[in-house]
Formats: structure tokens, C-alpha cells, sequence
């Protein structure tokens, strides 16, 4: 209760402006009015002697032993304060006060269990509240470091449970404060407000999870569940706890994969990239950055300087990155001698020539006849525009059929386009000689189509499907003349 | 005529026999389970035991409870059933997990409690099945995915155990990807 530590005095010079003084302290004040007139000296005296008390609990915890020594207070400002400065009347608001000390005292049980009394027994009070403040401060002095483990052992053994406790709640700021230990004091077996709210929150359905071994530890098993979180989410895994960091930062088996795609994609720069992969510990395998803009040839070197055993890099739509890098970094890598990169996404970068793609193609081990076989058909639409890690092809670009240039060759998924085998189909071509719907993938040659916001192409079936709202939305934000077009020559987004 | 059914039982009684070879398991708290050979292969590590040839009595599995053995059992059995029902190739290439019976199933084999959970992942990795690993492993993610750092801890019941700075500095190294 009355445990204000402020050194801020209770009861200023100028005290009948000041309206501020919180209700504690005026009970501090009162509290020790019994002390005053038992020495017949007025309020003020009872200031100084409230104050005295605080300044041993604020210089240390186990000064107890001044509990009675009243006469050490010095008496020039007591006179200046007056007694009653609010003008309550002080009677009762002590019988309140004794009311509520009797009611903790009772609680508390260690004290004579005498009647505290009324302004007669105010020395009793005193004694009283000395007792009280005395086993406060037993209760303090320990639990400057340790209360968050004796509460916690108060509190049944559900160390776990509290998360961020501030036990530093020691320090009893005002009314607030003191309520807080109050409640410690008082209830030894109850939680804290703040503590209790978290702990109906952590241990819900009551299951006793919480008193597994290593209570407030993660389970172990959690450590295979990583291994199937993408990269955001093992970054806020990595601030949920120390072992949790420990576990995701120190396991290569985590990283031999590396995958970058929205929304980080925008984000990675070639730092945190070589950070990330640097945690393989050389064990990187496969590479994956879709849409990197802000990796560069040079950080992507680094990269693979210190991960010689990479198979797969998979880098389309990186923008910064020209296929000069890329093919010097294959051949450093062949130089050393390691087994080398044997597939390669490059979808979307500009720029490849016959002699980049031969080189290419001798750097991954690849001969002609390999690329043909058992080729899954590579559609067009939104999300997969490039050839996944997963496909087998070596080498995702090709020669155009159409232009004969190396870019991204999509097959036609239409009923009509389908020819026996793959590399006979009418329909393969690149999206700029063979334009496809962003939806569907299928070919836009004659038919009705329609150009997006975003610039991609609908063909008419597509169109016919979104839901009216779209529809309009797109009426209204694409070119100016929608529809019915059936020329081919019109811009579209460039994916390959 | 008589001699000749009776034989056509004999020869169904000895394919039986010959496709119902047991095997018995035993748990960490000693209870056995006796379970198909064939479901049983389904863990790695069981079927290298029966292959090296040390699968004499039992196998103890000293590292599985009942409950959870039990379980691993169930699922064993059902994923053995599936698979020998419809064709490996339908299984694998064109099975939309939307209408795969066996993702309903598996859906509510992992409707369990967490402490459940895992130890089903734990058993999973110690008997090295991949398909359970898998399926618990991702409900496990699943509950991770998406969530702030508090709402894990809550989940799963773990303490803050950085101080304000450390946490401070691990946020600050993340900061790139949340910004």
C-alpha cells in the first residue's frame, strides 16, 4: 500500500494550488499523523517522518531496522506546512484508512493481530504499518531480481506462461506501483493482474501444457516444423525466442534451399542475401530469386564464391543481373571443379545470345537430344510464367521458333493448338510472337481479347468469367477502346 | 467335387497366411501391438529392422509411447489401405488435394493436442515415416505461418527469453523484410 518511493515530496511548500497529490500519498501523509501527534508536533513533522520512510526504501531494501526512530528528522520546513491542507477532515479519512489497514492486516496474519487503532492508537498504527511495510520490504529486497521466480513459484510453477513480466514493477511509481505489490504481498497464491491475463492466455483448455519439462522452452519438435516455413515467416520464428533464433540461425538443413518470391523479392539486397545464404555454411544447394531487382551480378558472385556446392539457380525476372554474370559464374565454377550448377532458370533476362546459350548449355552438361524428352508442357498464366526449380529441364530458355530468339517458349493448352509431340506443335512460341491470355494461356491470335490495368491479356472466355465488378473495373482503366480487336500487334507485359 | 472346393480353400487359406505376416511392436511403456508386416514396413526404420533379419520377437521402440504408437499404427494402416487401392500413378501426378479422400482423413488424424502433435512429429522423424512427418510438420507450420512473434509464443507456450535489447537487436537485423 504505501509504498511510494517517489522522492518527490508529498506535500510541496505551496501545497493548497497543487491538486494534484495522488490518494496514496495523502494517505502516506495521514498515515503518519498518528505519529505526529503522539510527538505533539503537527502535521508537518508527520510529512517528514513519511518522507524518512520512503527514502529507506528508495536507498535500500534492507534498512528495516529504522522502523521506529522517529527523532532523526530535521524540523526547519515542517513548520512552514500546514496541517490540513485541503481542509478534510482528517479524523475520518484516518478511520477509513485504519479500516483498510485492518482488513490487510488481517489478511497478513503476522502482525498481533492487535486492533489498529483510531487516532488514540495511532502508534500501534504506525507499528502496524511498519510491520507491514517491514515485510513489504522483505518481499522487496529478494524479489529485486528474483520476484519474477518467486512469483513465478507462487504462482503454481507455470514459469512459462508470463512472457514479459516486468518484475522491475519493484520500483512502485505512485499509486499504481504500491497497488501492485500490494496484491503480492496480500495475495501470495494470485497472480498479478498482469501476469494472470497472460496466463489464462497461455495455458488455454486447460491441457497442462504449460508444465512440460522445460516450461516457457520450445518443444523439440519444433525444430522439424521449421524446415517448412518460408523465408518471412523463419525471420519472425527467429524473434520469438532465444533457442528458437539459435535454432533457425544454426541449422544448415534450413537453408541448403534458399527461395525469394513476394513479397520479399522487392526487399532482399545482395547483404542480407549473402547473410541468409552464409548460414548454409557452404551447403547451399539450391538458389532460388524471382523478381530480385536489387540483387546484383556482384552479389550474386559472392554468393557462390562461398557455396560451391550449388546445383540449381533459378534468377528470373532479376533485372540487375546480365547474363555476362551469370555465365562467368558458371565458369568459375566449372574451373574449380565442383559438380556444378545443372539446372538454370534465367527466364526474363535480355540479352542472350546464340553464344551465351552455348555456352551455357556446355557449362550444364547438356547435349540437344536431353532437352526434348519427357517434357512437361510449360502453360502460361499468372504465377508461372517461369519454370519452377522442380522441373527437370536443365535450362528453361530456348530457341523462338517463331524469331528464333532465347527467351521463355510457352506451350498452348487450347484443344486446337495440340500437335503429337511437343516440339512439333504449331502453337510454341514466345509471348512476343505468339501473344497468351494471362488467365488460361492459351493462344490470342484471332479471337477476342482484352488488354488489363496491368497491361496483361484476356482472352474472351476469361473475360467472361470474372465477376461483373472486375469486368467493369477493367473496362474502365484499360485502353480506350476495349474488345473486339483482332489484330496481334498491340504491347503486352514482356515475360520471356 | 467336394475334394476340389476344399482344396480351392486350402490354397485361399495359405495366400492369406503368406500376406498376413505380423509383426509385433512394442511400446516405450511396454504394451505390444501386433500389426501387419506390410503396414509396419511403412516406417523406414521398422523395415530395415525386419530386413536385417532382427525382427525375431518383438521390436522395441523405446522412444514411442502407446498412445502415440497407437496412432502411428492408425495411420500406417489407412495410408497402406489407400495406397493399395487406387493406382501409384493417379496418386501421384493429377490427385488434387481437394478431393483426395485420404486429406480429409489426414485433416482429422491431426485434430490432436498439441503435446500430441509433437510427439506424433517426433515418433514420425524416430520411425522415419515421411508421409506423417510431413502431415504433422505442416499443421506445426501452418499454426507458425502468418502469425507475430507474440501470437507464436502463445500458441505454443513459450517464453520471451531475449532481453529488451536483444530483441530489440534482432529486429532491427530483420527489419529489412517488414519494413
Amino acid at each position: 500500500m504505501a509504498l511510494n518511493f517517489s522522492h518527490r515530496p508529498i506535500f510541496p511548500a505551496h501545497l493548497a494550488e497543487d491538486n494534484l497529490v495522488a490518494p496514496m500519498r495523502i494517505a502516506n501523509g495521514y498515515l503518519v499523523e498518528g505519529v505526529s501527534e503522539r510527538n505533539g508536533d503537527g502535521f508537518g513533522r508527520s510529512w517528514i517522518s513519511s518522507r524518512d520512510v520512503e527514502d529507506r526504501f528508495d536507498y535500500g531494501r534492507d534498512r528495516c531496522d529504522r522502523s521506529g526512530s522517529q527523532e532523526s528528522v530535521s524540523n526547519d520546513v515542517l513548520d512552514l506546512l500546514p496541517s490540513d491542507p485541503f481542509g478534510m477532515d482528517i479524523s475520518t479519512t484516518f478511520t477509513a484508512i485504519t479500516g483498510w489497514l485492518e482488513d490487510f492486516q488481517a489478511d497478513y496474519g503476522g502482525y498481533g493481530g492487535n486492533e489498529v487503532g483510531t487516532s488514540d492508537g495511532s502508534y500501534q498504527l504506525f507499528a502496524g504499518l511498519n510491520f507491514i511495510w517491514n515485510n513489504a520490504l522483505k518481499y522487496q529486497s529478494f524479489s529485486g531480481n528474483m520476484g519474477v521466480d518467486y512469483r513465478f513459484d507462487v504462482a503454481g510453477g507455470i514459469g512459462g506462461c508470463f512472457g514479459k513480466m516486468e518484475v522491475g514493477d519493484t520500483s512502485c511509481r505512485g499509486g499504481f506501483g504500491s497497488d501492485c505489490n500490494l496484491d503480492g504481498i496480500l495475495g501470495l497464491g494470485n497472480e498479478t493482474p498482469g501476469v494472470s491475463g497472460q496466463q489464462s492466455e497461455a495455458c488455454p483448455k486447460g491441457n497442462g501444457i504449460c508444465s512440460v519439462g522445460d516450461s516457457g522452452a520450445p518443444h523439440g519438435a519444433l525444430n522439424f516444423a521449421l524446415g517448412y516455413l518460408g523465408l518471412r515467416d523463419l525471420l519472425v520464428v527467429e524473434t520469438v525466442c532465444r533457442s528458437l533464433r539459435s535454432m533457425v540461425r544454426g541449422d544448415p538443413l534450413l537453408w541448403r534451399s534458399v527461395h525469394i518470391d513476394q513479397p520479399l523479392n522487392e526487399k532482399i539486397t545482395d547483404e542480407v542475401l549473402l547473410q541468409l545464404t552464409n548460414r548454409a555454411q557452404g551447403s547451399l544447394q539450391c538458389l532460388s530469386l524471382v523478381e530480385c531487382p536489387r540483387i546484383t551480378d556482384d552479389g550474386l558472385k559472392r554468393v557462390l564464391d562461398s557455396n560451391r556446392r550449388l546445383t540449381k539457380l533459378s534468377v528470373p525476372g532479376c533485372t540487375r543481373l546480365s547474363i555476362e554474370g551469370i555465365v562467368s559464374c558458371l565458369k568459375a565454377f566449372k574451373s574449380v571443379g565442383t559438380l556444378g550448377v545443372k539446372h538454370l532458370r534465367i527466364g526474363g533476362l535480355y540479352g542472350v545470345t546464340q553464344k551465351h546459350f552455348e555456352d551455357l548449355k556446355f557449362l550444364l552438361g547438356l547435349n540437344d537430344n536431353m532437352q526434348q524428352n519427357a517434357r512437361k508442357p510449360h502453360f502460361y498464366h499468372r504465377g508461372n510464367f517461369y519454370l519452377s526449380c522442380d522441373d527437370d529441364r536443365s535450362i528453361d530458355i530456348e530457341m523462338c521458333p517463331r524469331c528464333q530468339n532465347l527467351r521463355l517458349v510457352y506451350d498452348c493448352p487450347a484443344q486446337g493448338c495440340q500437335g503429337k509431340e511437343h516440339a512439333t506443335q504449331v502453337c510454341r512460341a514466345c509471348t512476343l510472337c505468339i501473344p497468351r491470355c494471362v488467365q488460361c494461356g492459351r493462344c490470342i491470335n484471332d479471337s477476342e481479347y482484352e488488354e488489363t490495368f496491368c497491361l496483361e491479356l484476356l482472352c474472351s472466355d476469361c473475360l467472361n468469367q470474372l465477376p461483373k465488378c472486375q469486368e467493369r473495373h477493367d473496362r474502365k482503366f484499360g485502353p480506350s477502346k476495349p474488345a473486339l480487336l483482332h489484330e496481334q500487334s498491340h504491347s503486352f507485359s514482356l515475360h520471356g | 467335387m467336394a475334394s476340389s472346393s476344399t482344396s480351392v480353400v486350402v490354397s485361399n487359406k495359405e495366400k492369406e497366411n503368406k500376406n498376413t505376416k505380423k509383426v509385433t511392436l512394442k511400446s516405450s511403456d511396454g504394451e505390444s501391438f501386433e500389426v501387419d508386416e506390410s503396414v509396419a514396413m511403412e516406417s523406414q526404420t521398422i523395415k530395415h529392422i525386419i530386413e536385417d533379419g532382427c525382427a525375431n520377437n518383438e521390436i522395441p521402440l523405446p522412444n514411442v509411447t502407446s498412445g502415440i504408437l497407437s496412432r502411428v499404427i492408425e495411420y500406417c494402416k489407412k495410408h497402406k489401405e489407400a495406397a493399395g487401392e487406387s493406382e501409384p500413378s493417379v496418386t501421384s501426378y493429377t490427385s488434387n488435394s481437394t478431393t483426395n479422400p485420404l486429406t480429409e482423413w489426414d485433416t482429422e488424424f491431426v485434430k490432436v493436442d498439441q503435446n500430441t502433435l509433437f510427439d506424433l512429429i517426433l515418433a514420425a522423424n524416430y520411425l522415419d515415416i515421411k508421409g506423417l512427418l510431413d502431415l504433422t510438420c505442416k499443421t506445426v507450420a501452418d499454426m507458425m505461418k502468418g502469425k507475430t512473434p507474440q501470437e507464436i509464443r502463445e500458441t505454443f507456450h513459450i517464453k520471451n527469453d531475449y532481453t529488451p535489447e536483444e530483441e530489440a537487436e534482432v529486429r532491427k537485423e530483420n527489419q529489412w523484410a517488414f519494413e
